[in-house]
């Protein structure tokens, strides 16, 4: 493929993450994810931090090869493994400050410190690393622009730097192991074990010389050159050597530990542990054994990426894939969480290409390979291709396309809640449902009984079956009964009233609820109206009717209570009881309400009967007894709703 | 007044699942009402609106109602996750949350063996929700929390850990033939403060009743943890040493060879073959083929 063809695609993928970024920084990071309390780390955890940073690990490992152990065969590829190591690191920066909640505190570790924290230890060592990076890279900068006493006094100490990078590496690669320590009950027994740290550290050693290996071949090979195949070589057969250490030590580790059952059980994990032993270390260090293939760029470019793959398959599976036969949640990426992390890796690698090409990483990618690779190919005169083509900023023309391009298709795409903002999901009501009930006036008092079911027999009185229409209106489940006709005359009649609970084709278009009127119907509710009894009592000078007390302050406590003047504050015939020894004027809410006219019987016919029985009698003041049977829903409905 | 380890005592037995502890804890705490979020399983999970919730579980004859909060742990694992300290252990016992210093990184809910914390997904600038048993309130104002105030049947009661602890003793103890003979939240990951008896087996969520091991969370990461300065000195000496020991064989070597070369003639002790060496490894490219070959011959 062509680099101009590559980094069009880059570029597209930069702009598309990059839309998306913008719009989780509007909006918070609930409305680009599909991450949930149960999987509260995803994509952008496991695949972006827990992964890329033993990708990075090429940096730290070739800074040892070359700077400590003089392996001088290792030096053609020694400044490609830090900027590998810079991008990524730079990349794990940038997708964990848009992962975490509150992004602009993404500095915050640096003055909070807690130092039993894991993640904490991890921060601090990838924070000061990417310095070690950024110093150990800055050479070729400054070389190139021109500043070569500075460049040299960093050259001298060089190798301070490289083991400060070292060390801060062997720290965080095994600390991202010990971070998942903390998880025994949510990761599955093939990949929880004590060895996690050492594990992790080994493979980012093996991984490192795979990455850089890999991302050498790929350069080299869109710029027409020849990789370094000695050096590719050399590091094919340490990376064996570290796989094949990791995989004695992983299976050990399971077997030593009793689990060796779980290698042979016929599960899903069982499956994606061997589909992950196999392609991260299994068959690399199989292929990496032959002589031939490690010196065949070709063959080497599939053994890097089957390792690549694998071993980012064990991260994810430890932050994440692993968890879900204990949590029993399937978390898959959104596509806008997927595009992010593309997005964030390809504007790591056309910076990447752009050092390639400027800064001279690889030797065997000079300017000659450049002007080779660049040359604008051969147009017809007057075609509109050589108009586009052959202009000097042609390229820059056509990777802005793709940005723009990018970003007008990212908008189109992405959900609804990105844009707008998250809403709750939209009506999860249960429709509306017919009963018959049973409505009987009870004599003497002027009260209507409704019963559900109906009775079978009146009993006393008049009894009439009337149908009901029942809605679920506050969307929790809890049915009433709904007078549609009332509702609607209440609200003056006509079209007009219709919209005041159905809203017309409103965008995202949700019946009111019925709290959204009744806002008090969960609440207890102040029933004392102050200008109506100031009205009744001829205005100001009626102040001392209430508040007899000119001295004290005038508010309801010190003011005459409510029953020397209202001799009964309950109405007749009401089933809902009103404390009358005390001041208030708070009535009960509207659930208090219903509930309390029902449950007060319930609990006297208990005593009743186990008076009567003389031992308990059943349990009469569950909810449940009420609330489960109601017509034309199944109990398990109710089972699963409550 | 101050308290010890203040812990709440929950009896399945009695709870009638009536949710006015979940109501009182919203008032309390200001929390909004439950609304259908994409990533609520249940709208009766706990959540941003619930930091305590009831739930049903199957127990044969009769549904029992569980309530389901932060457990505030004797040794939190969210307090030993959080990566800056927003999450702290008070010495009264409950685990509270500053939201003045947290940053999303989410590490307590992974960390969490009881999977408690909820995030905020709903809001732009969204925050860690849990219990904080009412931690101001009880401190403050000497009050009960919010819902073992609001419990209508004493299901939920509020105290010293050691009292609770000995009072479903003794519940248990008076009639054993009705509980279960185990108080949950007495032993598991080190304790919590937060305690249930129960007549059947309680099977909260999928992940919860996978605990079953006694060790303290925070052991398990800061036993390897702990170790980390001493591992980056021992990094730190044996690179160094290398280095030294390397450079050190190369430089003798480029200098016997200029001897060897030199034969006699200009001597120059530590000559331009060993800097240049040691420049090349520092610097990497530098003139990185000529050090090589340089090396090479020596």
């Amino acid at each position: 493929m062509s680099i101009r063809a590559v980094k069009t695609i880059l570029w597209f993928l930069f702009g598309a993450g990059l839309t998306v970024i913008v719009l989780r920084i509007i909006h918070g990071p609930g409305s680009v994810v599909a991450l949930t309390d149960l999987m509260p780390w995803g994509l952008w955890k496991g695949g972006g931090v827990v992964a890329l940073v033993p990708i990075g690990g090429a940096g730290f490992t070739l800074a040892a090869f070359v700077s400590v152990f003089h392996w001088k065969r290792y030096r053609p590829l020694y400044l490609g493994a830090v900027l590998l190591g810079l991008m990524c690191y730079s990349s794990v920066g940038a997708g964990l400050t848009f992962d975490i909640g509150i992004w602009w505190r993404i500095v915050f570790p640096i003055w909070n410190w807690q130092f039993h924290s894991t993640l904490f230890e991890i921060s601090w060592c990838i924070m000061l690393y990417l310095c070690v990076l950024t110093v150990e890279f800055s050479h070729a900068v400054l070389e190139k622009l021109q500043f070569h006493r500075v460049a040299r006094l960093l050259e001298r100490f060089g190798i301070v730097f490289v083991i400060a990078g070292i060390c801060l590496s062997t720290l965080h690669q095994s600390s991202l192991g010990t971070l998942f320590l903390a998880t025994p009950f949510r990761l599955h027994p093939l990949w929880h074990t004590e060895l996690l740290p050492f594990l992790f550290f080994i493979t980012s050693i093996g991984l490192g010389c795979l990455t850089i290996s890999w991302v050498a071949i790929v350069t080299h090979r869109l710029y027409r050159a020849e990789p370094p195949t000695n050096a590719i070589s050399g590091l094919g057969r340490i990376a064996a050597y570290m796989l094949a250490l990791y995989l004695a030590v992983r299976f050990g580790g399971i077997l030593a530990s009793g689990k060796g059952g779980l290698l042979i059980a016929s599960s899903w994990d069982t499956a994606n542990f061997w589909v992950e032993i196999l392609l991260s270390a299994a068959i690399p260090v199989a292929l990496l054994a032959r002589e031939r293939l490690r010196n065949s760029p070709a063959a080497m470019f599939w053994i890097c990426s089957s390792g690549i793959v694998g071993v980012s398959l064990n991260r994810v599976n430890v932050a994440g894939l692993a968890t879900v036969s204990a949590t029993n949640y399937l978390y898959l990426p959104a596509w806008t969480e997927w595009i992010v992390t593309f997005g964030i890796l390809s504007g790591a690698a056309l910076v990447f290409l752009f050092c390639v090409e400027y800064l001279g990483v690889f030797e065997g990618i000079d300017s000659r390979r450049l002007d080779e690779v660049y040359t604008p190919r051969r147009l017809e005169h007057g075609d509109w291709r050589t108009i586009f083509f052959q202009n000097p900023q042609a390229d820059a023309r056509v990777y802005s396309v793709a940005l723009v391009l990018a970003v007008g298709v990212a908008l189109l795409l992405v959900p609804r809640e990105a844009v707008f903002g998250l809403q709750p999901e939209p009506t999860p009501a249960h429709g509306p449902r017919i009963v018959e009930i049973g409505n009987s006036e009870v004599p003497g008092v002027s009260r209507v009984e409704f019963s559900i079911p109906p009775l079978e027999e009146a009993v006393d009185g008049d009894s009439a079956r009337i149908l009901a229409l029942m809605i679920d209106g506050n969307r929790d489940g809890d049915y009433v009964i709904f007078d549609h006709e009332t509702h609607v005359s209440k609200q003056g009649g006509g079209d007009d009233s219709c919209v005041l609970c159905h809203h017309m084709q409103k965008p995202y278009e949700e019946v009111s609820e019925c709290s959204d009127c009744h806002s008090d119907m969960y609440l207890a509710v102040d029933i004392f109206d102050h200008d109506s009894h100031v009205e009744h009592t001829n205005g100001n000078e009626g102040c001392i009717e209430c508040h007899t007390d000119p001295a004290a302050e005038k508010v309801r406590e010190t003011a005459k209570e409510c029953r020397e003047c209202h001799e009964s504050m309950r109405p007749e015939g009401t089933l809902v009881e009103i404390p009358d020894e005390e001041q208030t004027t708070i009535a009960v809410g509207y659930m208090d309400a219903m509930h309390e006219a029902c449950i007060g019987c319930h609990e006297e016919e208990m005593e009743a009967r186990a008076e009567a029985d003389g031992e308990p009698a059943e349990d009469l003041t569950l909810c449940t007894n009420c609330h489960r049977d109601l017509p034309g829903l199944e109990d398990e409905e109710w089972k699963a709703r409550l | 007044m101050t308290y010890r380890n203040m812990s709440i005592l929950t009896d399945v037995t009695k709870c009638i699942g009536c949710d006015k502890c979940v109501e009182a804890c919203r008032e309390q705490n200001g929390l909004p009402p439950d609304k259908p979020w994409r990533w609520l399983r249940n709208i009766t999970d706990l959540s941003t609106s619930r930091w305590t919730t009831v739930v049903r579980v199957d127990g044969g004859e009769r549904d029992r109602f569980v309530r389901r909060h932060c457990k505030h742990c004797l040794e939190p694992a969210c307090v030993e996750a959080c990566i800056v300290g927003a999450l702290q252990k008070t010495p009264e016992g409950p685990v509270i949350y500053d939201r003045d210093i947290c940053i999303g990184c989410r590490y307590c809910m992974i960390a969490c063996p009881f999977e408690i914390p909820r995030y905020s997904w709903e809001d732009r600038v969204p925050y860690v929700q849990k219990c904080n048993l009412c931690y101001e309130r009880v401190k403050n104002e000497g009050k009960l929390p919010a819902c073992v105030e609001a419990c209508p049947t004493e299901a939920t009661i509020f105290g010293e850990r050691e009292e609770l602890l000995s009072e479903a003793r003794r519940r248990l103890a008076a009639e054993p033939q009705k509980y279960v003979q185990r108080i949950w939240g007495e032993r598991e990951v080190g304790g919590t403060s937060v305690l249930h008896i129960s007549d059947v087996e309680l099977e909260i969520s999928d992940l919860e009743s996978a605990v079953r091991d006694e060790r303290p969370m925070p052991e398990r990461t800061f036993k390897v943890l702990h170790h980390m300065p001493a591992v980056f000195v021992e990094m730190a000496v044996v690179m160094g040493g290398i280095y030294w020991v390397i450079e050190r064989r190369e430089k003798l070597a480029a200098e016997k060879a200029a001897q060897a070369g030199a034969d006699g003639g200009v001597a120059s002790p530590g000559g331009g073959g060993g800097d240049a060496a040691a420049d090349a490894a520092d610097s990497g490219t530098g003139n990185g083929p000529e050090g090589s070959e340089r090396t090479k011959q020596s």
